[in-house]
């Protein structure tokens, strides 16, 4: 990150050139990458090519690893990242409320809450940790992929061995469940499916579909039982020593990247799941009484994380 | 410009007996400040820190305590007793020994010098009693120690996948099952070149044939006996390979239960009293893997620059500017390795040149697999070339040679590797073909 | 130094140790308990970077790190002190920068209260291993230069440096 600005007074901001730096959590070929071309190609314009944004894919900026890289955002050595509130979770664990399982039915259920109170109160949060909200993108719904067995109840999970992302609630919602949670590190996560040493995963269907899933699972199971939202962030000082204009530019322009992310990537996604059948995956949708028997299942993770995530809080993404 | 700093001072500081690992590091902080101001520092203990706490590289340490662990609890010996019964009795039989033992003891250890020394103090005598000079005894050990990053398990693999991990999916698997025919191919080439050697010496009259040396044929039972002993060790490849391609472990795991089934081999089996020399079992493995990591480590920033300031793009594009000749453009590659080989380690080559090749190789449709194995046989090749060879420091060690005797004994070694990584790098079947067989991706 | 010493060994022993034990303990449990220890790897992983680290300045101690010595070996003794000079100044950058702001990174993970995702623990305790075997660099940097100097100096002629 070279922000040129640092310490300079507000008023000597405007008109100020910058050369910031973008990590980006996937590769050039993801939705989250177009977004931020979107973001740079935009700010370029806008500011007659004062504001420069390098894009950087694979988290390269942070040698691969998406906690150094909020690590990195909130100090300031990053100047803007894509990155899942899951990952926002080592800054403080309230994060954990927008991935709360079966929270959302669908996606009508989660624009709302973004747009709304759930989202300002997150950027509140964002910005008590050194990080500016700009908007809101989406990784997606994360659905269940196993080798086993079409998964259409609790019971159904008995015993499989499934590979989580290493978070807390992740591991005491999969224990909840009954099965027997794994958290591999996901470049070792093909081959232990290919070989039957762990059953199946979780992931957003890009995620699935990018990583060539099909050729080693075959049942998925759409149970959107967990949301994952992206935050386009910027460093907050870096943000706050701008120009007013400059800060409404990235405001505006911002927003409409991540709302432009949202809207690619679940066209994106609605094609992905017509290959995924076309490679041969069985999917699987849970009808409701079946939704409310995983509901049920994972009450005791409410009961557990409600104070850990904030009563409040967790009532404005209930929508209530 | 910032190619030429970078590059350049990384080789000064190498020549100027600056440790490489420190060489790494102290030219790319040069080149960021240069870039970013002072600002740019802060990012080097971040991305010195992240390269290193990386779950898929915890293989590394523990197939190197497992290597330590082998050498120390006397499998090696059996190893080479039971060679012996089998070809020992044969004209030039102790070259196929010493060759069969590089391969099997490079199917337990994940590193070069770990296999030249845990097969060299007993098979370097013995090729001397045998007759032969002591440079071609050091030089033959060096070089097949070699394959030991070649064959699986192998540490080299692994660095591959997570530097080539960062733009294309390549799993550590398919590389280690890619690996294993070049593997033996590279055996057989040494064997061939050994016995060359061997017959040029006779025919000028240097080579001494011992007096009452005849070994005589091992009878059926004496094979047997010494199967039995070499049993614990020989088990190892099958626990870790079958381990990983039975999908019991992932490789990291493998490397764990290696070390474990080590341990209990030296304790029970080969009576050794292993729990006295646990202490410095670890405490050597470990001096050997901070040797690696902080060359990962450090390269990992050398290689954040290549990547952050376009540099890999415009050597890449430059070497493609100059020839679309996909052949011409392999060989060069290669020539490039093998020249850096020659000074630089296997670890720190992967850092420095994959960012810059793999998108060429991407281009060429070359299979990011069959890249892998021959940039590691090459890089192989490294570790018996002078003037910086790993292979070539210990085995000289051991054969009580200087580096200059047995580097000139190492030259028919290195053209009959050279040999086989053109095979490797033309005929893509050479690695693809067990992988692809066993459908493992 | 005989303490250090003493240290810097027992901290990659029981380093090792722990590492081995916990991922032994991870493989018997996935595969005969059916339970998963995985949460467990945020420990190895760091241990990891603390046994690389404090193993680096034991390197620094033995002479272990790899290096190209040609050019070196045939200098006269005045040149070599010269070179030893410069590579402890080069050395000192390195580590002096990795110290610095490794420190610098601790503290800030303590000013915001960062966790390890899976356990939760605050990351600054796990953190640590990197400033602490960057001090250690820079201490074991000045010693062995301080070393190889006396050495030159007493020996003055050719033949091999410390090794
Ligand atoms: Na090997
Ligand atoms: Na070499």
């Amino acid at each position: 990150g070279s922000g040129t600005s640092g310490e300079s007074a507000e008023a000597e901001a405007e008109g100020e050139e910058y050369d910031l730096k973008m990590s980006v959590t996937v590769s050039e070929s993801s939705t989250w990458y177009e977004a931020a071309e979107k973001l740079k190609a935009d700010l370029a314009e806008e500011s007659d090519g004062r504001i420069n944004l390098e894009l950087f894919a694979n988290e390269q900026l942070s040698g691969g690893d998406s906690g150094k890289a909020v690590e990195g955002l909130a100090k300031g050595t990053i100047d803007l990242t894509f990155n899942s509130t899951i990952i926002y979770s080592i800054l403080d664990d309230r994060f954990g409320v927008a991935s709360a399982p079966f929270l959302f039915n669908s996606t009508e259920e989660v624009d709302p809450v973004f747009n709304g109170e759930g989202g300002e109160m997150l950027k509140g949060i964002l910005a008590e940790k050194g990080v500016q909200a700009l908007g809101y993108g989406q990784n997606g719904f994360r659905q269940l992929t196993n080798s086993k067995l079409e998964v259409k109840s609790p019971e159904d999970l008995k015993g499989l061995k499934i590979r989580i992302p290493g978070i807390t609630m992740y591991t005491d919602l999969y224990r909840q469940l009954g099965t027997d949670p794994q958290t591999m590190t996901f470049s070792e996560v093909f081959t232990a499916l290919q070989q039957g040493t762990i059953d199946g995963q979780e992931n957003p269907i890009d995620v699935i579909h990018s990583s060539k899933l099909a050729e080693v699972q075959d049942y998925i199971t759409m149970w959107n039982y967990s949301y994952d939202p992206l935050v386009l962030g910027m460093n907050k000082k870096l943000y706050d020593s701008m120009s007013d204009e400059d800060k409404e530019l990235f405001d505006r322009l911002g927003k409409e990247a991540a709302d432009f992310q949202i809207e690619i990537a679940r066209e994106k996604e609605a094609k992905q799941i017509e290959e995924l059948e076309a490679a041969g995956m069985q999917f699987y949708t849970p009808n409701e009484e079946e939704l409310a028997q995983f509901k049920e299942a994972v009450q005791p993770i409410y009961e557990k994380y409600t104070d850990v995530w904030g009563a409040d809080l967790l009532k404005a993404f209930q929508g209530e | 410009m910032m190619a030429l700093m970078l590059f350049g001072l990384f080789f000064l500081l190498v020549f100027l007996r600056v440790p490489i690992a420190i060489s790494l590091g102290v030219s790319s902080i040069a080149v960021l400040v240069y870039a970013n101001g002072i600002f740019g520092l802060e990012m080097v203990t971040d991305i010195m820190y992240t390269s290193v706490a990386k779950f898929t590289l915890l293989a590394i340490p523990f197939f190197i305590l497992a290597g330590v662990i082998m050498e120390h609890v006397g499998i090696s010996k059996r190893l080479i007793d039971f060679a012996q019964t089998l070809v020992g009795h044969r004209k030039s039989g102790i070259i196929f020994v010493t060759v069969i033992v590089a391969i099997f003891f490079a199917a337990i250890s994940g590193s070069g010098p770990a296999t030249v020394a845990a097969i060299g103090g007993i098979l370097i005598p013995a090729m001397v009693k045998n007759g032969y000079k002591k440079e071609t005894a050091g030089a033959l050990v060096a070089s097949s120690g070699a394959i030991g990053i070649v064959i699986p398990p192998s540490i080299a693999f692994i660095v591959f996948a997570v530097v080539a991990g960062d733009q294309i999916p390549v799993t550590i698997n398919r590389l280690f099952m890619a690996g294993v025919i070049p593997g033996i191919l590279m055996g057989i080439a040494f064997v061939i070149a050994a016995m060359i050697v061997r017959y040029r010496q006779e025919k000028s009259g240097q080579f001494i044939i011992p007096g009452g040396l005849e070994i005589r044929k091992a009878t059926g039972k004496e094979r047997w006996t010494a199967f039995l002993h070499a049993l614990p060790g020989l088990m190892i490849p099958v626990i870790i390979l079958g381990g990983i391609y039975g999908g019991f472990f992932t490789p990291t795991e493998a490397a764990v239960v290696a070390v474990v089934y080590g341990l209990l081999v030296g304790i029970f089996v080969n009576r050794k009293n292993a729990f006295s020399s646990i202490y410095k079992i670890f405490i050597e493995a470990a001096l050997q893997t901070a040797v690696v990591m902080i060359i990962v480590s450090a390269a990992s920033v050398f290689a954040y620059i290549i990547t952050t300031e376009q540099i890999a793009r415009d050597i890449s594009d430059g070497i493609m500017g100059f020839t679309s000749n996909p052949i011409i453009i392999l060989l060069l590659v290669n020539v490039l390795l093998l020249i850096a080989g020659a000074f630089i380690d296997a670890i720190s080559a992967y850092y420095i040149f994959i960012p810059i090749l793999l998108p060429i190789m991407l281009f060429l449709e070359v299979d990011p697999t069959v890249f892998g194995v021959f940039m590691t046989v090459n890089l192989a090749i490294g570790l018996f070339t002078p003037p910086v060879g790993l292979n070539l420091y210990v085995a000289a060690g051991i054969s009580k040679t200087n580096i200059v005797e047995i580097s000139r004994g190492v030259v028919p070694f290195i053209i009959a590797a050279i040999i086989v990584l053109l095979m490797v790098t033309y005929i893509p079947e050479l690695s693809t073909f067990l992988p692809d067989l066993l459908n493992v991706k | 130094m005989k303490i250090l010493n003493y240290l810097e060994e027992v901290i990659l022993f029981a380093a090792f140790l722990i590492m081995t034990i916990i991922a032994f303990g991870n493989v018997v449990s996935r595969n005969l308990a059916n339970i998963s220890l995985s949460f467990t790897e945020e420990i190895t992983i760091n241990l990891f970077v603390l046994l690389t680290f404090v193993g680096t300045a034991v390197g620094v101690r033995r002479y272990a790190h790899l290096g190209f010595t040609l050019i070196f070996d045939h200098m006269n003794p005045l040149f070599k002190k010269l070179l030893v000079l410069f590579s402890t100044l080069m050395g000192l950058v390195l580590f002096g920068i990795l110290l610095w702001y490794g420190i610098q990174m601790v503290l800030f993970q303590m000013d915001i209260g960062q966790t390890t995702p899976a356990l939760g623990w605050p990351q600054w305790v796990l953190s640590s291993a990197l400033p602490i075997g960057a001090f250690l660099c820079v201490v074991r940097t000045i010693q062995v230069c301080v070393e190889e100097l006396s050495y030159l100096s007493t020996s003055g002629r050719e033949g091999d440096e410390a090794k």
